[in-house]
């Protein structure tokens, strides 16, 4: 039976995180808790919405960027996956992919629900994945869906699906490229409250393997569709395949397909994809 | 119209100048609910409503003009970034302008001299401006030396450069509703002019209360309904006060000038306002083929100034001296207007600019005028309210009136219409706009 | 952080247990259903056709349209996997003809692909010659609201009554209920009562091109859905909503390069500015979709004059007195469409939307009264509703959690509509090719329980 667990506060991210990265607990838990977080009456912060969207390169309008529930639920994921019973740690969890399905535009001035869940944990070739569900109800209704399936290294199955994105071949390198600061990261962390170690200083990433910090995978999602905010369809479904992370500081190439439904981050040489986007309006399937 | 003989002058004689409609954001008091959104956000939001009016998606228009008076350094190319963020099509040019308060009008007269010269057949008039988010500067001195370290070579230059910093060179420079000539507020050199010609504490609340009382009918009727389109939450203007009553108003300290005689009030003065505004101009075949039908002509446009800094007029006077010439342009008086638009600065700056045009002695001395220039009938002023309660975003109110204007002109079938705006720095910029 | 109790079906539901008795019933796993795409072909594999009698002038017809698709016709008794199973009964003179119903559907059902469609094809009962004709015709009524029931896969079975004379204007309706457009249409009685001129050559993949359509309530959910529809049907769009929308508004417009008019429809004088706007900015009205609508939910018990006279309001009279306008000369053209939405609560009813429920139906005696409607008629103006059923948007979402989740699941498809499936129901009513169809309400629910 799935428990629904109504969060009345803030959780504090950082707090959560900080004490389940203490707690080290068993990869090997078998089921991902049926459990399902959520929180009611929520309210877009306009300061905090204009200070990502200032960040990501949105224009402050009365829609919310197609990414920004995913910032608005992010303690209630943190919370989900800080928890005894939840299979991956914390920390060291990588986000593969991520699709976002949008039955209209979400306006600032709505109530918001956010539920949150974890399911389909399943064997890939490099180790274990599941996908953190996010669904945002307006008035009871669904009106967008998030899928954040996140990878966890270890024993893996060959023969297990892979995730792979469209090819990127067909995809033509524009005059757009993006000077990505060192302090990207640590600026993103203010706004997203996600403070992962790996994203804010060289320093702090190291421990976890990294030799420069890298830019929050969904800080340059959110970049992209920024950039291409003025096609977005009114209804419709943006995939992310993150490939490669961004090292900070760098720069980064724009391929697209011309009409802006796909995307390509690359770095500055031939073989470095970083991230692909795609994205259909609601009714071309998926 | 100068012509010459023998020269085809078809090509350049003007055209009619065509307002077709416009669109704002409510008007948010400075730090309120846009305090968030830039200049940049104002503006594109404004456009887009404006594009979807009008169904232009995806179409190149002649050009789009506007500016904003408080500009942040990055936003050095404002319109033309806010136009690649539209639904317009990427290739409508666009550019700057700014002329303080007179901004938005300014750039609607130079949309339609180039409309009327046939060097275009469309564009957008414009302006935006937030004092919710000013534009601060480095001081001076820490300017230098962030030059001088860009500069410095070595690691030990660096330091030095560094080390050269105080703690005094840390304060930035906000930006000041100061003239810079004479360091004096808007509002203080309004109190002088005030004072100068007698205008009475109780006249500036009953033009304040009418402002307020008039533009919430206007709201309360749909008269906004296709001028302006919300936006963060907000879907009339801020400021607008629909029950404030000459007695509520008597209670307020006055805030600029001094002693017994000061009379202005924060409730016969605009506020900080955040706000955009846009206006469609088009020539008359550009309208019919969009299956558009406009508003009203735009006739002509006319810009003074005055040396308020070693002359004797006020800061605000200039639009006193500018309408003069370009009625006289047109051989008409100031009965002849069905609608006299003035933005209200200052609840004083309206009964001022009133009492000069009343003024014989004055109009004949300074405006060189045979007697006054005439009265204008209250029931004609501002109809539909204007800055004291809608407020002022400054570059933004000259897109506000014009379109107002034009859909009040519409609305009547015939008539003319008269915009006069203060600006700073002792200037003016005026317009006639003809119902069509 | 807090426990908030869950109530008991969703808990149901939710156990191992529930889970178990569900999956025993064979109830969820809804089926992806196949849905309308511009390049996509009429249907996916071949159609079955079967008819009664020598002479099946409708079962040519369709025969006609199946031939200019490339669509194969199989043969009703092959083996081979259909997309559609179609049966001429427009012949049917008394019961024992049924049979020829349940020759050609029953060994038809097992082959029928994943959202297949079943076409039944009859004569109302209302112009019957005799007795045996009227029962043997409204018998096609049960029999295809019970085929509709036992399909599977996301397949749907509709009846198409064509009136006698009216064998000419059933092409529309036909390819309306075979491809995806009608994916959430099912166990549905259409009737094509003719009158209206004959059909110029449509232009399929355009169907609306040229027109100028109006959409109230167009900046969001269903309203948004349809002003999409009819924009890549090829329809300029005027989308209209309240001034408090209008940036919501704006969006849609530019995204369909259409106009946006910021208008209350309850105003006064919104009918005339819909009409100025359209004739003015795109010369013309051909289509008016009344969308807009609210609700102000509570029991009757609790529901004060506001509440009730704003829905009213709303839903129902300000499109009598919008109508006032678009439906005389100089309003919507002659051989326009309106098409009103109606809903499910208009038909059965719901616990705590009395208000909502009454002016719903009311839009559906509206729809019945123009339709007949001599004078619309006689200018080839017809009026039609959709009913929605469950569809997944936030008018819906204000329906208890209990009541939403036995609504998704108590319908044959065994799963919530979107608004796209209500959208391209509206832009099949709105072609012209269409003229044979007015003063019908159409269900789009996924042949719901509720109402049936």
């Amino acid at each position: 039976m799935t428990t629904r667990l109504v969060v009345t506060g803030t959780p504090d991210p950082l707090w959560l995180a900080a004490r389940a990265a203490l707690r080290r607990k068993g990869a090997q838990t078998p089921e991902v808790p049926d459990v399902s977080l959520e929180q009611h009456g929520l309210r877009v912060d306009v300061d905090r919405l204009a200070a990502y969207s200032a960040l990501c390169g949105f224009r402050l309008g009365s829609g919310l960027p197609v990414t920004y529930p995913l910032v608005l639920a992010f303690p209630l994921h943190v919370a989900l996956m800080a928890r005894d019973d939840f299979p991956f740690p914390i920390l060291g969890a990588v986000h593969l992919v991520n699709r976002i399905t949008w039955v209209r535009p979400v306006l600032v001035d709505e109530p918001l629900s956010l539920h949150v869940r974890a399911e389909g944990r399943r064997a890939h070739r490099k180790g274990q994945v599941l996908d953190l569900v996010t669904d945002l109800h307006v008035d009871g209704a669904r009106v967008w869906h998030s899928t954040s399936t996140y990878l966890l290294r270890g024993t893996g199955d060959p023969n297990a699906p892979s995730i792979e994105p469209p090819p990127v071949a067909d995809l033509s390198l524009g005059p757009v490229r993006w000077r990505v600061d060192a302090d990207t990261g640590r600026r993103y962390a203010a706004v997203s409250g996600d403070r992962n170690p790996i994203h804010l200083s060289a320093l702090s990433a190291r421990p976890f393997g990294f030799r420069h910090a890298i830019a929050h995978g969904m800080w340059s999602y959110a970049r992209v569709m920024a950039h291409t905010a003025a096609r977005m369809p009114f209804a419709g479904t943006s995939t992310v395949w993150f490939r490669a992370p961004i090292p900070l500081p760098s720069t980064v190439r724009l391929a697209t397909d011309g009409s802006g439904r796909q995307v390509a981050l690359r770095g500055m040489d031939d073989r470095t994809v970083h991230l692909v986007t795609a994205t259909n309006s609601f009714d071309e399937g998926h | 119209m100068p012509c010459c003989k023998g020269v085809a002058v078809s090509k350049s004689s003007p055209r009619r100048v065509a307002v077709l409609g416009g669109n704002r954001v409510p008007f948010a008091r400075s730090g309120g609910p846009y305090a968030k959104a830039t200049n940049a956000d104002l503006l594109t939001t404004t456009l887009d409503g404006l594009v979807a009016r009008f169904g232009l998606a995806g179409e190149r228009l002649g050009e789009v003009v506007a500016g904003a008076v408080l500009k942040h350094a990055r936003d050095w190319n404002l319109t033309r970034e806010c136009v690649l963020g539209t639904s317009l099509d990427a290739t409508t040019p666009a550019y700057d302008l700014q002329q303080a308060c007179g901004t938005g009008l300014e750039a609607a007269i130079l949309v339609a001299n180039k409309i009327a010269l046939g060097q275009i057949d469309s564009g957008i008039a414009g302006g935006t401006d937030t004092a919710s988010d000013p534009p601060m500067a480095l001081s001076d001195e820490l300017r230098a030396v962030l030059l001088r370290l860009n500069r410095a070579k070595s690691p030990m230059d660096r330091a030095k450069v560094i080390a050269s910093v105080r703690p005094g060179h840390l304060t930035p420079a906000v930006p000041q509703n100061v003239e810079p000539r004479t360091g004096m507020s808007m509002g203080e050199h309004m109190a002088v002019t005030a004072k100068e010609w007698g205008v009475t504490r109780e006249a500036q609340d009953e033009l304040a209360v009418a402002s307020h009382r008039n533009l919430a009918a206007a709201y309360d009727r749909g008269f906004f309904d296709d001028l302006v389109t919300p936006y963060l939450g907000l879907s009339r203007d801020g400021n607008l006060r629909p029950d404030t009553t000459v007695e509520k108003l008597a209670s307020l300290a006055p805030v600029f000038g001094r002693g017994e005689g000061a009379t202005m009030t924060a409730g016969n003065s605009t506020p900080l306002t955040d706000g955009a505004s846009a206006v469609l101009l088009s020539s008359a075949d550009w309208a019919a083929a969009h299956g558009i039908s406009p508003l009203a002509w735009f006739v002509d446009g006319q810009a003074a100034a005055v040396d308020y800094v070693n002359g004797a007029d006020g800061l605000l006077t200039a639009p006193i001296f500018a309408v003069p010439t370009l009625l006289a342009r047109h051989g008409l008086t100031l009965a002849d207007f069905d609608f006299v638009e003035i933005h209200e600065a200052f609840a004083s700056t309206v009964l001022v600019t009133l009492a000069a045009w009343e003024d014989e002695s004055f109009c004949r001395e300074r405006l060189g005028l045979p007697g006054a220039l005439g009265s204008i009938d209250r029931s004609k002023l501002n109809v539909n309210g204007s800055s004291l309660a809608a407020g002022h975003p400054f570059a933004a109110t000259g897109g506000r009136i014009v379109a107002s204007l034009a859909k009040m002109l519409h609305e009547k079938g015939s008539g003319l219409g008269l915009i006069s705006i203060c600006a700073a720095g002792g200037q003016g910029v005026v317009a006639i706009l003809e119902a069509a | 952080m807090g426990i908030l109790g869950s109530d008991p079906y969703a808990t149901l539901l939710a156990t191992p247990l529930g889970k178990r008795m569900v999956d025993s019933f064979g109830l969820p796993k809804p089926a992806t259903l196949r849905r309308y795409a511009v390049d996509a072909p009429l249907l996916d594999g071949p159609a079955l056709l079967g008819w009664l009698g020598d002479d099946h002038p409708i079962a040519d017809r369709i025969r006609a349209i199946l031939d200019v698709e490339g669509v194969e016709v199989g043969d009703p008794f092959d083996t081979l996997p259909a997309a559609a199973v179609i049966v001429d009964l427009s012949d049917i003179q008394g019961p024992a003809d049924l049979e020829r119903l349940r020759a050609v559907v029953a060994p038809s059902l097992k082959r029928l692909m994943s959202s297949g469609r079943v076409l039944v094809i009859g004569r109302p009962e209302a112009s019957a010659t005799s007795a045996a004709q009227a029962a043997a015709r409204r018998a096609l009524v049960g029999a295809t609201k019970s085929v509709a029931k036992e399909l599977r896969a996301g397949a749907t079975a509709n009846l198409l009554l064509v009136a006698e004379g009216a064998d000419d204007q059933i092409e529309a309706a036909v390819r309306f209920l075979l491809s995806g457009r009608s994916a959430y249409v099912s166990g549905q009685v259409i009737e094509v009562t003719g009158g209206g001129p004959a059909a110029e050559r449509t232009e399929w993949t355009q169907p609306l091109a040229g027109k100028v359509a109006v959409v109230t309530g167009a900046a969001r959910g269903i309203g948004a859905a349809i002003a999409e529809v009819l924009a890549r049907d090829g329809a300029s769009i005027v989308a209209v909503d309240v001034p408090a929308a209008g940036q919501a508004l704006a969006g849609v417009a530019n995204r369909l390069r259409g106009t946006a008019l910021q208008a209350d429809v309850t105003a006064p004088d919104a009918g005339e500015r819909i009409v100025d706007h359209a004739q003015l900015r795109h010369g013309g009205l051909d289509i008016v979709i009344h969308n807009a609508g609210i609700t102000r939910d509570k029991l009757l018990a609790n529901t004060d004059e506001a509440r009730w006279a704003s829905v009213i309001g709303v839903n129902l009279e300000s499109i009598l007195r919008m109508n006032d306008a678009i439906l005389r000369p100089g309003g919507v053209s002659d051989g326009g469409r309106m098409v009103l939405v109606s809903s499910i609560a208009g038909i059965a009813g719901n616990r705590g939307q009395t208000n909502y429920g009454a002016s719903k139906a009311g839009v559906i005696g509206l729809t019945q009264y123009l339709g007949r409607d001599r004078g619309l008629r006689a200018r080839g103006i017809t009026v039609n509703a959709v009913a929605p059923g469950f569809i997944e948007t936030e008018m819906t979402g204000a329906v208890p959690f209990a009541t939403r989740e036995i609504g998704r699941r108590l319908n044959s498809l065994q799963q919530g509509g979107r608004p796209v499936d209500v959208a391209e129901t509206i832009a099949w009513l709105s072609q012209d090719a269409n003229a044979g169809v007015s003063g019908q309400v159409v269900r789009v629910c996924g042949q719901s329980l509720i109402g049936a």
